[in-house]
């Protein structure tokens, strides 16, 4: 005992150093900026791209303690470099404006970050302001979170007017009022983001007048949650966590005067574009949103799972791209003004130094009218200045093109884009839609086809599928003409054909093998009749049902792996077969293996073979439905979707319908009693599935303890 | 019978808990240590110090007045103080003076306090730790915090030898210092060192030699960063506190690396400017065992120092489990021996003082001292360099899919098509040509059979010789992945500290590679050139590790230190050299550069450091018109123009990575990700891009660059000898000065003309 414990010793020692564990690969490239900037695609494929962004100066210490900074702050005692400072501003000037949060005021410098005046309000002095807000007129906004208030200032920082928390039967009485930024809009109303306001921004008029909650989020209610809602007493539910929506963190508004918002702690439409009613005008705007059923903003790299990235701050340049910056991963992504994904640049965390152009703690973002990104790092005290490259410029100009409808304009421009990245989507799309305006339709479907454009090349399809019915219109009359012809001779002939047959048709002896695959055809009729023959008249062999077991998995391979593009985006990029028919394979096996166990409980009269042997010939639909569908699939356009999901629910349900009746026909149940064991099987399953899961989990610990165990004892 | 069986059963357990009490006494023996050698150990160093009879040195700076001359130059002369070992050294033509401690007539605004201010008054600073203790962490001091002496403090020829005793913490480390004709080299003497019950880590030798504050002057501290970069003198600098400190010649693997991602130290040599004098040290011997550590003034105290940090031991990450990650940090065991440790003072006087002064000195230390030779024929035309990706893998579920970019047949088709461009002075590399491409190592030969195998690569070679193209075959032997050439990773890989064979993964997505130790791969290549004769190659470009990577190799078969390691690798150059008549390395550390032909994709960046004030083309002033190179490949750049006129302020040549036309979609690759390869899209502007740097650099293939300066913001003068100059202007705006107009985004030549 003793002696363990002295082995334990040492282990209470260990230090916690996975962070620190990443090794500097020595192989790095010539040129190297501090980070790599990425573009994802519709299917979330990394494309790397030349930067969009490079790093141009630092505005840090030297602005504030200068001695010209210094003398403006009344001296070099006086002289403060900036102490947490939490939000930032750009004004049409482009002076910057910074909420310097732990020194209680507002820092203003000019465009070359030189200092111009410090305001700290005298009369009434700010009390941690942690947001500002310049208007056209040059007041300046400030929330100043320690007094609760909303404070305005004239140009040279003499005190207007105090917004205290407004006064309304409206706003509850619960309603916590901690101004953490603000914007104001033309009319001069403010709409001012509060910490924890899950109701939305507070929304006053000039005078301070309380209008209403605006851009609030949706509360997520999941199919858990109803379930709970569902089984839970009124009361239990009540003391359940209070579902709340997510609390807007930060606000911009554009010259346009849309409000942008950005969320934490919520998984999809993080950023938000509210127009004056309040409406979000990013929701299915973007090319992938065929794709992406629920939009999720602030990119993450695929080996950054663990944390979903929660946006810190937002701004808008003057052609609508958004720029958001994630606290959790320090990444910047820009979007355009439709949301779709520009870029993404991220860099590790180094604690040992600190670089241009990299932020530790990413407070606040904003841009200027020269187009550089300005981010505020609120641990090192700095604003790192980002430069548009010539790269991104490139892309912006012709992407602005675009979003304008010029796309013959834009073609030169997006042509030169992807001279320079051929794997660069967006310029793809670019040069696909210019094809589709100058209606060059087969090039257009094939570049959105390489996009990964659904809707796109949906409707170049059906551009083309209507020429070539228009080319061939002769030709198919014909055909109908000829087909039809064909069929009048044909009846009239029939008689004589049928007899002919019959005489020199083999004859099909009920046990041979084909005559087992032809009771598939009873299986059509008279399903229940069929199974039951099955169980009793042996009807099914090992062979027969492994054709037709085979026969349904290379189907159910063939559908999800030559479905048109259209409805089946993932073929684009290559669908992988062997994991889908494993998946598939391992699920039938667990049915068969559930339900032999369950039924054979429960009275039922099938052997494990009948199970096996009629959970196989219950999946013909798949072939006899599924490989025309998929056929069809490629002469269809989104325009016929309801087509393709009617036939492809028919292929369901008839299985479902066969299972039930494949129970009921095998073990010789009624059809209530069919859907109960079928029930009681899929719960088996699922239990069966589990153990699987948990067995391999705690193996794995054990493994991993024993190795460790095994270092400890080889290393000390 | 019963009996007997009883028996049996006893002896069955007798023997288990024999076995058991046998294993837990071992593994007590193992922690417990009881034959107590450290004490003994104690003792005996605890004996070699003689603290009565010693005087302890003093706090504080020597006084000017105790100086006497102990050697002199034609052009220098050593001072030095007997009771401090500190010493000046002046340059006689000028009177300035350089002190191994801290400008006396600033000591008095030093702010820094305690220990520290103490510390940079001392000649000597050690780091170390109790190594025995898993908690304990590292300490620096100097002399004055351990009751430190001086000990056989002799003169000799051209200086002195002594000897530093720290009695508290029981070291004794002997140094030299020795005046030569235009420099002062201080040595450690490794053999001397004594040590007691605590492990030297590190040692800096005057590490405020040549210092000065941000105040009074203007100056700069030259770090071999990249292709060099500035730090700028300054007061009220951003984020002040951080300091630089990197290992020469890159990190090692083998150990724990604070990760920095900077970008490595290629050339052992730093230097600092200030007002009209300059130094530029050179690590001139052991450097594979320094570091160069940078203290910008506010950092550590008041003061702009930089300076070799000599590496004794180095920290480790001891791992114990796979999955959390968690371990403690260790200290390696024996201490690094190095024949010897020297760092070099080269003094420049006013006429050179500044970087290219100091390059200059450097290059002339390279042609004197380590025979690197001067390019001595040159073509009329400068070369393009063209890179052919052959193929690559790409991530698969259970295989990797092969994605073929070039075959021979394209690649002559590529070289064809260029050499029609009008460009008749091309040197080609083929990479991904090996058995399943690019990012497959081990089993090189033959060629890959889908690209055209063995045949298919002659008679590309034959082809492109028919138009005086040299080709280079690229090479990455450091690497093994598929266990070819005999390789078992368990028996032939390079092994860290704790022996743990080392791998490489570029993307978590993908497989990782193993790294091979250097004596098998050294064995490898030498087992492999013929081959590369056979198909009629010109020469191996080398990429991935060799003259790049220097790791510690703990395999006990092939064991070899970073000083071995860098002697391997250029045994293998010359190997090479001799039996194929040239070798070629990707961004080379400068040991291997007397070997080299060609240095490709030379680093022209910087690591991106707050405190660095302005990258500079440090190494390409030291290179050109010593060896050719080139930087980042023009299709990878980030941004076209001010790279291209990055290319041409550097003096570089062009240089593209290409595939042929039909080439795969490598964008799912493994390491070929590149933007955009195809050579269709690339050909119009490697005309262009070609046709200007031939005008611009084809005169001066074979000159030393003299001067290179900054004349206004983004606008940079290269000046090569006294009559030909390029002024290129980065700015948006044209530069005008002197009646010479440098359009915007543009640069211009100036010939004739001081």
């Amino acid at each position: 005992m003793n002696n363990r414990r002295l082995w334990m010793l040492p282990a209470l020692f260990l230090l916690l150093a996975a962070t620190n564990l990443v090794l500097p690969s020595a192989r790095i490239a010539a040129s190297q900026l501090p980070y790599d900037t990425y573009y994802k695609d519709g299917f979330g494929q990394l494309v790397r791209t030349q930067a969009a962004y490079v790093p141009a100066s630092v505005i840090g210490q030297d602005a504030l303690l200068s001695p010209d900074a210094a003398a403006l702050q009344g001296g070099e005692a006086k002289a403060r470099a900036l102490n947490q400072p939490k939000d930032l501003f750009v004004d049409e000037r482009d002076h910057i404006y910074i909420a310097d949060t732990g020194n209680n005021r507002i820092v203003h410098l000019d465009a070359n970050g030189s200092l111009v005046q410090v305001l700290t309000v005298a009369e009434s002095p700010l009390k941690k302001p942690s947001g500002v807000f310049v208007d056209k007129q040059g007041d300046i906004y400030i929330a100043d979170t320690g007094n609760n208030r909303v404070v305005r200032l004239d140009a040279d920082g003499k005190l207007l007017k105090v917004f205290g928390r407004p006064e309304s039967s409206y706003l509850p009485a619960s309603f916590k009022y901690d101004p953490i930024n603000l914007v104001v809009d033309k009319r001069g109303f403010l709409y001012v983001t509060t910490l924890g306001a899950y109701q939305g921004l507070v929304q006053l008029d000039p005078e301070g007048k309380f209008i209403g909650f605006f851009g609030p989020n949706k509360v997520a209610f999941s199919v858990f949650d109803a379930f709970k809602r569902f089984v839970y007493t009124r009361e239990m539910y009540q003391r359940e966590l209070k579902k709340l929506p997510g609390a807007i963190a930060n606000a911009t508004i554009d010259r346009d005067g849309f409000v942008y918002t950005v969320t934490k702690e919520i998984e999809t439409d993080q950023i938000k574009k509210l127009n004056i009613a309040g409406l979000d005008q990013l929701a299915g705007k973007s090319d992938f949103a065929a794709l992406q059923a629920n939009r999720s903003y602030g990119e993450v790299l695929h080996w950054q799972r663990d944390m979903s990235p929660q946006l810190n701050d937002v701004t808008v340049d003057a052609s609508g791209n958004i720029t958001v910056v994630d606290s959790i991963w320090n990444t910047v992504s820009q979007y355009d003004l439709n949301g779709n994904l520009l870029f993404f640049w991220s860099s590790d965390v180094i604690t040992a130094t600190s670089k241009t152009g990299v932020v530790k703690t990413p407070a606040a973002i904003a841009g200027n009218s020269k187009g550089e990104l300005l981010v505020l790092d609120g641990t090192n005290n700095l604003i790192q200045v980002l430069r548009l490259s010539a790269f991104g410029k490139l892309v912006h100009d012709a992407n602005a093109l675009t979003q304008e409808g010029r796309y013959e304009e834009s073609e030169p421009l997006w042509n030169e884009v992807r001279r320079q990245n051929a794997q660069y989507t967006p310029a793809i799309i670019g040069l696909a839609k210019a094809a589709y305006k100058q209606e060059d339709f087969e090039r257009a479907q094939q570049l959105f086809y390489e996009a990964g454009v659904t809707g796109g090349y949906s409707e170049s399809f059906w551009q083309n599928r209507l020429e070539w019915f228009q080319r061939n219109f002769g030709l198919l009359m014909n055909i109908v003409i000829a087909a039809s012809l064909a069929f009048i001779i044909g009846r009239k002939l029939k008689p004589r054909l049928q007899a002919g047959a019959r005489l020199r048709l083999p004859a099909i002896g009920p046990q041979s093998f084909t005559g087992r695959l032809s009771h598939l055809l009873v299986l059509v009729k008279h399903p229940i009749d069929g199974f039951y023959a099955i169980r009793y008249e042996g009807k099914a062999s090992l062979a027969s049902s492994l054709v037709i077991l085979t026969g349904a998995v290379a189907s159910f391979g063939y559908m999800e792996a030559s479905t048109s593009f259209v409805f089946n985006p993932k073929v684009q990029i290559g669908v992988d077969l062997i994991p889908i028919t494993v998946q598939f394979l391992g699920i039938w096996l667990g049915w068969v293996i559930s339900n032999y166990l369950i039924s054979s409980l429960l009275r039922g009269e099938g052997r494990f073979r009948d199970v096996f042997y009629s959970s196989s010939y219950a999946l013909f639909p798949i072939i006899l439905i599924g490989i025309p569908v998929t056929l069809l699939s490629k002469a269809m356009t989104l325009n016929e979707l309801s087509i393709y999901n009617f036939l492809k629910l028919a292929i369901a349900i008839w299985i479902a319908l066969l299972f039930v009746w494949m129970v009921q026909g095998i073990h010789n149940y009624t059809f209530i009693e069919a859907v109960f064991i079928i029930a009681l099987s899929l719960l088996a399953l699922t239990i069966i599935v589990i153990l699987i899961f948990i067995l391999i989990a705690l193996s794995n610990e054990l493994v991993n303890f024993i190795n460790s165990l095994y270092q400890e004892v080889i290393i000390r | 019978m019963t009996k007997r069986k009883w028996n049996g059963w006893l002896l069955v357990r007798l023997a288990f808990s024999a076995v058991v009490l046998v294993i837990t006494g071992w593994i007590a023996y193992l922690v417990w240590d009881p034959s107590g050698s450290g004490q003994e150990g104690t003792a005996s160093a605890a004996s070699l110090f003689d603290t009565a009879g010693q005087s302890p040195y003093k706090a504080g700076l020597p006084s000017e007045q105790g100086f006497k001359v102990f050697a002199e130059t034609n052009s220098l002369q050593l001072l030095v103080d007997e009771t401090t070992a500190h010493f000046q050294v002046v340059q006689k033509a000028t009177g300035n003076v350089w002190r191994s401690y801290p400008n006396p007539a600033n000591w008095k605004d030093e702010k820094i306090s305690g220990a520290w201010k103490n510390n940079l008054a001392s000649p000597i600073v050690v780091e170390y730790v109790n190594a025995k203790n898993y908690k304990s962490s590292s300490v620096t001091n100097g002399l004055v915090e351990n009751q430190g002496y001086l000990e056989d403090f002799k003169q000799k020829d051209n200086g002195f030898t002594v000897t530093f005793a720290f009695p508290k913490i029981q070291f004794k480390i002997p140094v030299e210092v020795t005046l030569r004709e235009d420099y002062v080299e201080t040595r450690l003497i490794d053999s001397g060192i004594v040590e007691g019950e605590l492990s030297l880590l590190n040692v800096k030798l005057y590490p405020l030699f040549g210092s000065e504050p941000s105040t009074g002057q203007e100056g700069y501290i030259l770090l071999p960063d990249g292709s060099g970069s500035l730090i700028q003198f300054q007061s009220d600098r951003t984020m002040p506190q951080l300091t630089y400190n990197e290992s020469v010649y890159g990190p090692d693997l083998s150990y724990y690396n604070e990760y920095t991602d900077r970008q490595r130290i290629a050339m052992p040599v730093y230097g600092m400017k200030s007002g009209e004098q300059a130094f530029l040290a050179i690590i001139a011997e052991g450097e594979s065992y320094a570091n160069v550590y940078a203290a910008p003034a506010g950092s550590v105290g008041i003061s702009n120092w930089v300076t070799s940090e000599w590496q004794y031991r180095k920290r480790f990450f001891q791992s114990v489990s796979k999955s959390s990650g968690e371990g403690f940090y260790t200290y390696s065991g024996d201490r690094f021996v190095s024949d010897s440790r020297a760092t070099r003072y080269y003094l420049l006087g006013p006429e050179k003082s500044n970087y290219a002064g100091m390059a200059e000195v450097y290059r002339n230390y390279l042609i004197g001292e380590k025979g690197v030779t001067p390019i001595k024929s040159v073509k009329p035309e400068i070369p393009l360099y063209v890179d052919l990706v052959g193929a690559d893998i790409e991530k698969g579920l259970f295989f990797d899919s092969y994605l073929k970019a070039t075959t021979t047949d394209e690649a002559e088709s590529v070289v064809r098509q260029i050499h029609e461009r009008g460009i008749g002075h091309m040197q080609i590399h083929y990479a991904g040509w090996q058995q399943d491409g690019y990012s497959t190592h081990g089993g090189y030969l033959p060629v890959d059979k889908r690209l055209g195998g063995n045949q298919g690569m002659k008679d590309f070679i034959a082809y492109a010789h028919s138009l005086d193209i040299p080709v280079y075959l690229t090479a990455d032997y450091t690497l093994n992945t598929n266990g070819d050439d005999g390789f078992w990773w368990r028996r032939d890989g390079l092994r860290n500290l704790a022996g743990t064979v080392l791998e490489e993964q570029l993307n978590p997505d993908q497989d990782a590679s193993t790294y091979v130790s250097p004596k098998f791969y050294r064995k490898v290549i030498a087992s492999d050139l013929d081959a590369y004769k056979a198909l009629g190659a010109d020469g191996i470009d080398y990429e991935g590790g060799i003259a790049q990577e220097v790791i510690t190799d703990f395999n006990s078969r092939y064991s070899a230190s970073r000083a071995d390691v860098v002697q391997i690798q250029r045994d293998i150059l010359q190997q090479s050299h001799e039996t194929l008549g040239s070798v070629v390395a990707s961004n080379a550390n400068f040991y291997a550069l007397d070997k080299l032909d060609h240095v490709h994709r030379l680093t022209g960046d910087y690591s991106y450091d707050v405190f660095v004030t302005e990258p500079i083309p440090f190494a390409q002033i030291v290179l050109h018109g010593l060896k050719t190179y080139t930087l980042e490949w023009s299709n990878v750049r980030d941004e076209w123009d001010d790279e291209f006129l990055r290319m041409i302020e550097f003096g570089a040549y062009p240089a593209y990575v290409l595939t042929g036309e039909q080439a795969e979609n490598l964008r799912r690759s493994y390491s070929v990700w590149y933007y955009s390869m195809n050579v269709k899209d690339w050909l119009d502007r490697i005309e262009e891009e070609y046709a200007q740097a031939n005008e611009a650099l084809a005169p001066v293939q074979d000159r030393f660059i003299t001067d290179h300066r900054t004349l206004a913001e983004g606008v940079k003068e290269t000046v090569y000898g006294g009559d030909y100059r390029i002024i290129v202007n980065y700015n948006e705006t044209a530069y005008v000065q002197d009646g010479l107009t440098v359009p915007a985004n543009n640069f211009i030549v100036v010939k004739g003309g001081a």
